[in-house]
């Protein structure tokens, strides 16, 4: 890896995480705001969440193994914001 | 009140001096960046820097304690068993780190002997504390065990946050013990001191303070029981699960076997995801109320944590945490960067809300609001966010030049501290680091007007009665 490369690398990756961030964010206040604004930002950071993966897949020279993770995880951070609200409601309607 | 939280009120009270005292001797430790013939021969960096890092231990520490015996008697309706004890090692507790950050200061360091061992230096990273100190650190994690745990076996109905506080006790003082051993193979000794490093902070910290905020979001918003530890276990669960076995992240240059490096890689980088849950929680919880809560500070900090959490730990610790980036990211200003804000979001904003909460439910205005603490929370979380931000410029800076271009010889080492990114970073850490220390000074002004402008519960209970 070219010291260049790390760094873009590094980037991509903290970028990554940080829209998986702005994805579960805007997913919590679409249920909360019926703004069609919040509803497309879900929908573009849902968008660029999956664009970066596939930048790190596709652009960075990290091992396949760990392209592999890093596609497992944009799996991941699309599903938790829907579990965890799921699993959060189901706890408070049967909280009594 | 009970006399336990009493107790919990000193010990606030003296983590929030420890604070004061980290954000002191962190600002002194910053200046010698852009100064580095600051105080030359009268106080080294070394010992300004070791006073920041293990202040930074000791009032997390306390912040802990204080408030586990704060909330604990109210959790099992009970006094805490040997409570007697408990406020004699409070103060031996003080006294000790006192004597011992005098030390630092006057003393600082001795020749390579026994002697220097027991009484100046312990010679450990983070655990620096003479070994007579870290004897009696080890007496107050073990008393502070017996209380918790005697006090739910007399207590008739064990909690699950009790039952998950007292499965992490045990760890937490099993792995300070890490701190004695003298082992003459330099890979052996880093190898097992993690062991004491990482699973305090990644692990059994991240348990404690998991059953603090359950115990607060409980009094501050009315949260349901079944909700808090339903949720305490899965996160838990998650955070362990993937925190354990992310230890290898830090065997880098140390001689580690090869296989840690992918192990620590794969498990932290799997860290992120039970604080996106968080979050996902912290917005739920959030929604729930409208952002509206009786004490509204509490309720902020304690949202920030959520936040900071996520983005210290998760944002920045994923930028660096695959063995390629880290193999030049590692001990660089980058991983300073990291620390600083991963340890603000997953305990210092927590810790500040208990500070609130405990404060309100003591000096009974659960209807704390006003402008002060509206500076203290910006001050605070822009300076964090601003030296987390300068540390991380000047990181990249530095794995860039100094590692993967110089070949992290010492050269390349010198060189860099004249780079222009490095020393601007540096500058500006400084400048955020001022921000943060005003932010300090706002928060300690408005818990002391609080403290002196509202009448404590019991007195005012008395008078009442008197009446």
């Amino acid at each position: 890896m070219t010291p260049a490369a790390m760094v873009a690398t590094a980037i991509l990756l903290g970028a990554f995480v940080s829209t998986a961030g702005v994805y579960g964010l805007l997913y919590c206040l679409s249920h909360s705001h019926e703004r069609p604004v919040v509803k497309v930002g879900r929908s573009l950071s849902c968008w660029a969440l999956c664009a970066i993966a596939a930048a790190i897949v596709l652009v960075t020279p990290l091992h396949p193994w760990w392209k592999l993770l890093v596609a497992g995880s944009c799996a991941g951070y699309l599903a938790i914001p829907t579990v965890t609200w799921r699993h959060l409601d189901r706890l408070h309607r049967g909280k009594t | 009140m009970y006399r336990s939280q009493r107790l919990g009120l000193k010990y606030l009270v003296a983590s929030t001096a420890m604070f004061g005292a980290m954000i002191v001797f962190g600002l002194l430790s910053s200046f010698y960046y852009v100064h580095p013939t600051l105080l030359l021969n009268v106080f080294n960096f070394n010992s300004a820097k070791i006073v920041h890092i293990d202040g930074l231990v000791i009032w997390l520490l306390m912040g802990f304690i204080g408030s586990i015996y704060w909330f604990l008697p109210q959790e099992l309706e009970r006094e805490v068993e040997g409570i007697g004890l408990a406020e004699l090692l409070f103060w031996v507790f003080c006294a000790a780190v006192a004597v011992v950050v005098l030390v630092f200061i006057f003393v600082q360091y001795g020749s390579a002997n026994e002697r220097s061992m027991w009484l100046i230096n312990q010679g450990r990273k983070y655990v620096e504390a003479p070994r007579w100190a870290a004897v009696g650190i080890t007496a107050v994690a073990v008393v502070f065990a017996y209380n918790v745990i005697a006090t739910t076996l007399k207590g008739r109905k064990p909690t699950g946050i009790v039952i998950v506080l007292i499965a992490d006790l045990v760890p937490l003082v099993v792995l300070y013990l890490d701190a004695f051993p003298e082992m003459a193979n330099m890979s052996q000794d880093l190898f097992w001191w993690w062991w004491l490093v990482h699973l305090w902070v990644e692990a059994t910290w991240e348990v404690l303070i998991g059953c603090i905020m359950a115990w607060t979001l409980m009094h501050l918003v009315d949260a349901s029981r079944r909700v808090v530890e339903s949720w305490l276990y899965v996160e838990v669960a998650l955070v362990l699960g993937t925190g354990i076995l992310g230890l290898g992240h830090h065997y880098f240059w140390i001689g580690t076997p090869r296989y840690w490096l992918a192990i620590g890689g794969f498990f932290s980088a799997l860290e992120p995801l039970p604080l996106l849950g968080m979050v996902v929680h912290a917005v739920y919880d959030a929604g729930e109320r409208r952002l509206r809560a009786a004490n509204r500070p509490a309720f902020y900090w304690a949202m920030a944590e959520a936040f900071g959490n996520f983005l210290g730990a998760g944002v920045w610790g994923f930028m660096m945490t695959l063995p390629q980036v880290n193999l030049y990211a590692h001990g660089t200003q980058w991983t300073a960067s990291h620390g600083h804000f991963a340890f603000w979001g997953a305990y210092g904003c927590g810790l500040i809300s208990v500070l609130y909460l405990v404060l309100a439910k003591t000096r009974g205005c659960e209807d704390l609001d006003g402008s002060t603490w509206k500076w203290s929370f910006a001050l605070l979380n822009a300076g964090m966010l601003g030296m987390a931000g300068a540390l991380l410029v000047a990181g990249i800076d530095q794995a860039f030049f100094e590692r993967a271009i110089g070949g992290s010889t010492w050269d390349a080492f010198l060189a860099m501290q004249g780079r222009p990114w490095f020393r601007e970073g540096m500058w500006a850490r400084v400048a955020f680091g001022l921000l943060f220390a005003c932010g300090y000074v706002v928060l300690v002004y408005d818990l002391a007007a609080i403290s002196k402008t509202r009448e404590p519960r019991v007195e005012r209970a008395t008078a009442a009665a008197g009446s």
